[in-house]
C-alpha cells in the first residue's frame, strides 16, 4: 500500500504542484485548504505524514499541528513563507517534525517527505539504543561496523569520509577547527588544511543532508570550525 | 448660610485668639512681676488669703522698726535722723542733691520704693539708720540724742494709725495716745485690733484678741517672721531691760494729714495707711492678673474650637498687612520697642538708677555680678510693669511674622523693593552677554571705590600728619579709619550680591550645557526639573526644550516609520513568496516534463533562474530592511577572523575555480580574534568576494588581506574592475549595481547587506575607489 500524505495550504495551485510533485514519488495524496477540513480528512483517512502551511483561514496550521499532536504521532512537515528563525523554533515547539520555508525546492521537499516516512513507516520510530550505535536524527552510525545510515539506507562514504564521520559523531555537537580535523583524520600537521578539509565537508554533506546548501547537520561554525550538530529527537 | 457662619466663625476664632494671647501676657506679666520681684509665691499666697494688710512680712517689719525705735526713745539712745542736724534727712530734702553718689543711689532706691509702698521705705531708711548709728552714735551727745528722740516723736505722734506708749522704768515717757492708757484693753481706742505690748524682755502680740507666737523655739533665723527682741540670740540692747513699749495698730488705717506737697512728712506719717492701700492695690493686682490669665485660658480653649480657618485668617491679615510698605514695619518693628523703654525710663525715672547701676560697672570695687544682676532684674521688673507697651510689640512682631510667612516676598514691597525692581527690570532689557559684561565692571568699580577710599586715608595722614596734635591726628585718624572700615564692608557685600549673580549664572550655564551633552547622549527624555534661574538662559534652556521636543518627535517618527517599513516589507516579501512558491513549483514539475521542444526547454531554463534571483531578491530585501531597522539579531561570539576568511575563501572554492579571476590572500598564520556574528559575517565576505569575482576584470587577481591594527582587526577585499567605475557612486546603496542595465544576476543590494551586517556586529564598513581598483575595509575591533 502507497503511503498516504496530507497536504493542506490556502493556496490550490500549490496543493496541486505538491501533489503533482509527490505523486510522481508515488504517495496517495490528500488535498486540504484549511485546518479544519485537514483534521476532518485526518479522522476519515489513514494518514502517513502531514505537510501544513500557517497561515490558513478558518483554523490556522500551528493550532491544527497541535491538535493532530493530541492524538496522533505522524510526522508533520511545516510549511511556511515565514523565514525567520523565530517562526521556525515557534513551529517545531509547536509539535511539527520539520519546518520547511518558502519558497520550497521541490527536490528538497521531496527529500523531506522520504526521509521522514521512511523513518516513521520502516523504522516506526523505534530507535533502538544499542552499545554500538550513535543515532542522531536522521542519522545513525554503527560503531563497529563504521557504516553510517541515513533514515535506515547505508551512505557509501569515502575511507577519508568516513574518519571525518567517525570523529565528528563520536563528539557529536563539539566544534572541532580544520587543523584538528585535518591531523587527526590525515595524521599530519595541518597547514592550510581549511580548503581540503571543506572539500570533504562538502561531499559528506552532499551524501546526508537533504539540502546541502542549507546543511542541518554537518555544520561550519564560522571563524571557529566544524561540527556535527546534535538533534534534539 | 454655611459659609457665612464660616467666616463669622473664623472671625470669633480669631478675636478668641487675640484676646486670649492677650489676656494670658498680661496676666502671666502682672504675676511674674509680683513673684520675681514682690515676695515670691509664699507672700503672695498669703496675700491671696487675708486681705488683712497686717499680714504682710511689710507690716511685721515695720512693726520690729518701730519697736526698736521706740526702745531706743524710751532708753535715751539717738533715734537716728531725728536730730534737726545734718544728716536729719526728713528735713533737709534739698541738702540730698549735692551729696555723694551713693546718696544718689539712696534717692534712687527710694524713688522707686515710693512707688512700691511704705515698707519699702521704711525698710531701707531704717537699715540705713542702723548701719549709720553703728558708725556715728559714738560721736552724738546726750542734747543730741534727746533731740532726736524728741524729733522722732513730734512726726510720729500724728499718725494715729499707730498707737504707742513709751514707758521707761515705770515712767510714761513717750505716747501719742494722751486720752487712753493702752496697757490696759479696756481703755483701747476703737478700730486698732493689733497690740503688742514689750515689757523689757520680750514681746506679746495680740491680734483680734488672740495672742500669737512670736519666738517659736526660741532662736532667730533669717528670715523668721518678726524680728523683735527677746530671742534667746536676738535679746536687745541692754538699756532696753527697763523699757515698757505698747504699740497698738490700725485695722483700716486712716489719712491723717492732706496737705501732700506743702508737707513732705505726710507720706512719713501716713506710712501705715499707705502700707494698707498699697497691699490692697496689690491684691487687687494679682486678682486682676489671675482673672486674665483664667479668661486668656478660656478664650484660648475657645479657639481651639473655632480655629479651622486659621490659615486662611493669618492670609486674610497677612492680605491687608502687605499693603504696608516693608520699610514702614521695620521702622515700626525697631521704633516700638526704643519708644517704649525710652517712655519707661523718662515715666520711672528708671533711667537715672539704670544708669547709675551701669555706671558701677565701671568701678573696681563694685562686684561685676551683684551690678549686673541689680541691672536686669531692674529691666526685668521695668519690663513686667508695662504690660501693655510689650503687648503692642508683641503683637507688631506677631503681625510681621505672619506677614512674613503667608507673603515671602513682602520685602519686595516698599521702597527699595520697587528700586530693585526697577534695576532688574533694566538689567534684563539689556542682553545676556551685555549683562555678563557688566557685572565684573560693578565689582571693578567697587574694587576702585575701595583702593581710592584708603588712599584718601592715607594722603590725610601724609599731609596733615604733621600739622596736627597728637590727639586731633588720632581722632582724625579714626573717623577716617572707621569710614573706610564702613565702606569696605559695603563694598564686600555688594561684591558678595554680585559673586551670588554670577555663580546663579554659572549653575545656569552648566545645567545647560549638562542638557544638551545628555541630549546629544540621545536621551530624549523630559526632565521637568531643568530650569534656569537666569531669564536669559531659563530662554535658552525652553529652547532647548523645543529642539528636544522636536528629536523626540523626530526620532519617535523615524523608528515608527522604520518599523513601518520593515513589517511592510516582511508583508510584502511574504506575499511575493506565495506566488513565488507556485511559480517555483510548476517550473521544476515543468523542468521534469521530457519529450518538450528544446526551445520551450530552454524558456523553462530562462524561468528557472529569474525565479531563483526572484527569490533571492525577496530574502535579500527582508535581510537589509531589518538590518538597517535595527532588528537584526546578531549572536556575537568571539571567533577567529583569518579562520572565517580561510573558511569563506573554501567554501566559495567551486565557484572561485569557475571565475576567470584567482584570489590572493594575505591572512596572518596568528588567530586574530574578534566578536561577530560568524553567521552574518560569513555573509558579508560572502558577497564581498561574489562580488569581486563577478565585477572583476578577467584574469586579474582578488586580494583578500587581514591584518591587526592598534584595537582593530582589518580585513579588505581589493579587485580590479572590469568596468570603469563612476566615483560618485555610492556602492553601498541599496539596488545600486556596477552594471547599471540591472541584467545581471545580482540583487543590487549585495555591499548594502554586506555593510548593514558589518555594522550590526560592531564594527565599520569602508569602500575606497581607486582608479579602477575597488576596495572594501571591514574593520572590527579586535578581542585582547
Amino acid at each position: 500500500m502507497n503511503e498516504c500524505i496530507l497536504v493542506t495550504d490556502d493556496d490550490r495551485e500549490i496543493v496541486k504542484a505538491i501533489a503533482i510533485l509527490l505523486e510522481k514519488e508515488g504517495y496517495r495524496i490528500l488535498k486540504a485548504y484549511d485546518g479544519l477540513q485537514a483534521l476532518d480528512l485526518l479522522m476519515q483517512n489513514q494518514v502517513h505524514l502531514v505537510i501544513m502551511d500557517v497561515m490558513m483561514p478558518k483554523l490556522d496550521g500551528l493550532s491544527a499541528v497541535m491538535r493532530i499532536r493530541e492524538r496522533k504521532n505522524i510526522p508533520i512537515i511545516v510549511l511556511s513563507a515565514k523565514s525567520e528563525e523565530t517562526d521556525k523554533v515557534l513551529g517545531l515547539s509547536m509539535g511539527a517534525d520539520d519546518y520547511v520555508a518558502k519558497p520550497y525546492n521541490p527536490a528538497e521537499l521531496a527529500a523531506r517527505v522520504k526521509s521522514h516516512l521512511r523513518r516513521y513507516v520502516s523504522l516506526g520510530g523505534i530507535h533502538t539504543a544499542a552499545n554500538d550505535r550513535i543515532q542522531n536524527g536522521r542519522l545513525c552510525y554503527h560503531t563497529d561496523a563504521r557504516a553510517l545510515y541515513v533514515d535506515g539506507e547505508p551512505v557509501r562514504l569515502t575511507a577519508t569520509e568516513t574518519k571525518i564521520v567517525d570523529l565528528l559523531m563520536h563528539n557529536l555537537g563539539r566544534i572541532f577547527p580544520a587543523e584538528e580535523i585535518y591531523e587527526r583524520v590525515w595524521e599530519e600537521p595541518g597547514f592550510s588544511s581549511e580548503n581540503t578539509v571543506m572539500v570533504h565537508i562538502r561531499r559528506i554533506r552532499e551524501k546526508i543532508e537533504l539540502n546541502p546548501k542549507e546543511p542541518e547537520y554537518l555544520k561550519v561554525v564560522w571563524g571557529i570550525g566544524y561540527k556535527m550538530e546534535k538533534m534534539e529527537k | 448660610m454655611a459659609t457665612k457662619w464660616k467666616k463669622w466663625k473664623s472671625n470669633l476664632g480669631l478675636l478668641a485668639f487675640v484676646l486670649g494671647v492677650s489676656l494670658l501676657i498680661t496676666g502671666g506679666m502682672g504675676l511674674c512681676q509680683k513673684l520675681l520681684f514682690q515676695g515670691g509665691v509664699q507672700s503672695m499666697m498669703r496675700m491671696l488669703k487675708m486681705a488683712d494688710y497686717q499680714e504682710s512680712q511689710q507690716f511685721r517689719d515695720f512693726i520690729a522698726y518701730r519697736l526698736n525705735d521706740f526702745l531706743n526713745m524710751a532708753s535715751g539712745e539717738y533715734v537716728y535722723g531725728y536730730d534737726g542736724s545734718e544728716y536729719g534727712y526728713m528735713d533737709n530734702t534739698a541738702a540730698w542733691t549735692d551729696n555723694t553718689l551713693q546718696e544718689a543711689e539712696i534717692i534712687n532706691e527710694i524713688q522707686m520704693e515710693a512707688q512700691e509702698g511704705a515698707y519699702a521705705v521704711s525698710e531701707s531708711a531704717s537699715q540705713w539708720d542702723e548701719s549709720e548709728r553703728f558708725d556715728w552714735e559714738p560721736e552724738y551727745t546726750d542734747a543730741q540724742k534727746k533731740a532726736s528722740a524728741k524729733n522722732y516723736h513730734k512726726y510720729r505722734k500724728r499718725d494715729k494709725n499707730l498707737l504707742y506708749r513709751i514707758s521707761y522704768a515705770g515712767k510714761l515717757c513717750y505716747t501719742n495716745a494722751e486720752e487712753s492708757d493702752l496697757s490696759n484693753p479696756n481703755e483701747w481706742p476703737k478700730g486698732y485690733n493689733f497690740y503688742l505690748h514689750f515689757d523689757g524682755k520680750k514681746a506679746v502680740v495680740q491680734k483680734d484678741g488672740k495672742a500669737l507666737n512670736i519666738y517659736g523655739d526660741g532662736y532667730y533665723r533669717e528670715g523668721d517672721a518678726w524680728r523683735l527682741p527677746g530671742y534667746k540670740n536676738l535679746t536687745g540692747k541692754e538699756s532696753w531691760k527697763k523699757a515698757d513699749v505698747v504699740i497698738l495698730a490700725a485695722e483700716q488705717p486712716a489719712l491723717y494729714s492732706q496737705n501732700l506737697y506743702g508737707d513732705e512728712l505726710s507720706y512719713w506719717v501716713n506710712e501705715l495707711y499707705f502700707q494698707s492701700q498699697n497691699y490692697e492695690e496689690m491684691r487687687r493686682q494679682i486678682f486682676f492678673a489671675l482673672a486674665c490669665l483664667s479668661a486668656g485660658a478660656v478664650l484660648l480653649v475657645c479657639y481651639l474650637f473655632l480655629r479651622e480657618g486659621r490659615r486662611e485668617i493669618g492670609q486674610r491679615v497677612a492680605r491687608l498687612t502687605g499693603k504696608i510698605w516693608f520699610e514702614w514695619k521695620i521702622l515700626l518693628l525697631v521704633a516700638l520697642p526704643v519708644v517704649w523703654f525710652v517712655h519707661m525710663l523718662e515715666q520711672d525715672g528708671m533711667g537715672a538708677e539704670i544708669w547709675s547701676y551701669a555706671t558701677e560697672l565701671g568701678y573696681a570695687e563694685v562686684p561685676w555680678s551683684y551690678a549686673t544682676q541689680e541691672l536686669s532684674g531692674l529691666v526685668c521688673e521695668t519690663l513686667f510693669m508695662h504690660e501693655k507697651g510689650f503687648l503692642l510689640i508683641f503683637w507688631a512682631i506677631c503681625l510681621f511674622v505672619n506677614d512674613l510667612r503667608n507673603q515671602p516676598r513682602s520685602y519686595r514691597h516698599g521702597l527699595i523693593g520697587r528700586l530693585v525692581a526697577l534695576l532688574n527690570s533694566r538689567d534684563l532689557t539689556r542682553s545676556l552677554a551685555k549683562r555678563m559684561v557688566r557685572r565684573p565692571y560693578g565689582i571693578f568699580a567697587l574694587t576702585l571705590a575701595q583702593i581710592v577710599c584708603f588712599l584718601c586715608v592715607l594722603f590725610t595722614f601724609l599731609i596733615f600728619g604733621n600739622q596736627m596734635s597728637a590727639s586731633g591726628l588720632l581722632a582724625m585718624g579714626n573717623i577716617l579709619l572707621l569710614a573706610a572700615l564702613a565702606m569696605t564692608a559695603l563694598l564686600l557685600a555688594s561684591e558678595i550680591f554680585f559673586q551670588k549673580k554670577n555663580r546663579g549664572l554659572a549653575f545656569d550655564l552648566e545645567r545647560l550645557s549638562e542638557r544638551i551633552s545628555s541630549i546629544r547622549d540621545g536621551n530624549y527624555d523630559a526632565d521637568p526639573e531643568f530650569t534656569a534661574e537666569d531669564p536669559d538662559v531659563r530662554h535658552m534652556t525652553m529652547e532647548l526644550e523645543e529642539i528636544r521636543q522636536g528629536l523626540e518627535t523626530a526620532v519617535e517618527e523615524q523608528t515608527r516609520s522604520e518599523r513601518m517599513k520593515v513589517e511592510l516589507v516582511a508583508n510584502v516579501s511574504h506575499d511575493i513568496k506565495t506566488p513565488l512558491t507556485s511559480i517555483i513549483s510548476y517550473i521544476q514539475l515543468m523542468k521534469q516534463e521530457e519529450g518538450l521542444p528544446e526551445y520551450v526547454a530552454d524558456y523553462i531554463r530562462i524561468l528557472d533562474e529569474k525565479s531563483e534571483r526572484l527569490k533571492n531578491m525577496v530574502q535579500d530585501v527582508f535581510a537589509i530592511s531589518k538590518a538597517a531597522s535595527g532588528q537584526l539579531a546578531v549572536d556575537l561570539e568571539e571567533l577567529d577572523l583569518g579562520k572565517l576568511l580561510y573558511q569563506t575563501l573554501a567554501d566559495m572554492e567551486e565557484a572561485i575555480g569557475e571565475s576567470p579571476v584567482s584570489v590572493k590572500t594575505e591572512i596572518p598564520k596568528d588567530p586574530v580574534p574578534v566578536l561577530a556574528d560568524g553567521q552574518r559575517m560569513y555573509r558579508v565576505f560572502q558577497n564581498l568576494i561574489g562580488n569581486a569575482m563577478k565585477y572583476s576584470l578577467e584574469g586579474s587577481r582578488v586580494y583578500v588581506a587581514l591584518k591587526a591594527e592598534g584595537e582593530l582587526a582589518v580585513a579588505s577585499v581589493k579587485n580590479t574592475s572590469s568596468q570603469e567605475l563612476d566615483h560618485g557612486m555610492d556602492f553601498a546603496g541599496r539596488f545600486t549595481r556596477g552594471d547599471q542595465s540591472r541584467t545581471d544576476g545580482g540583487s543590487g543590494l549585495g555591499l548594502s547587506i554586506a555593510k548593514s551586517f558589518t555594522e550590526a556586529c560592531g564594527g565599520t564598513f569602508q569602500l575606497e575607489v581607486i582608479a579602477d581598483l575597488f576596495v572594501v575595509t571591514v574593520s572590527l575591533p579586535l578581542v585582547r
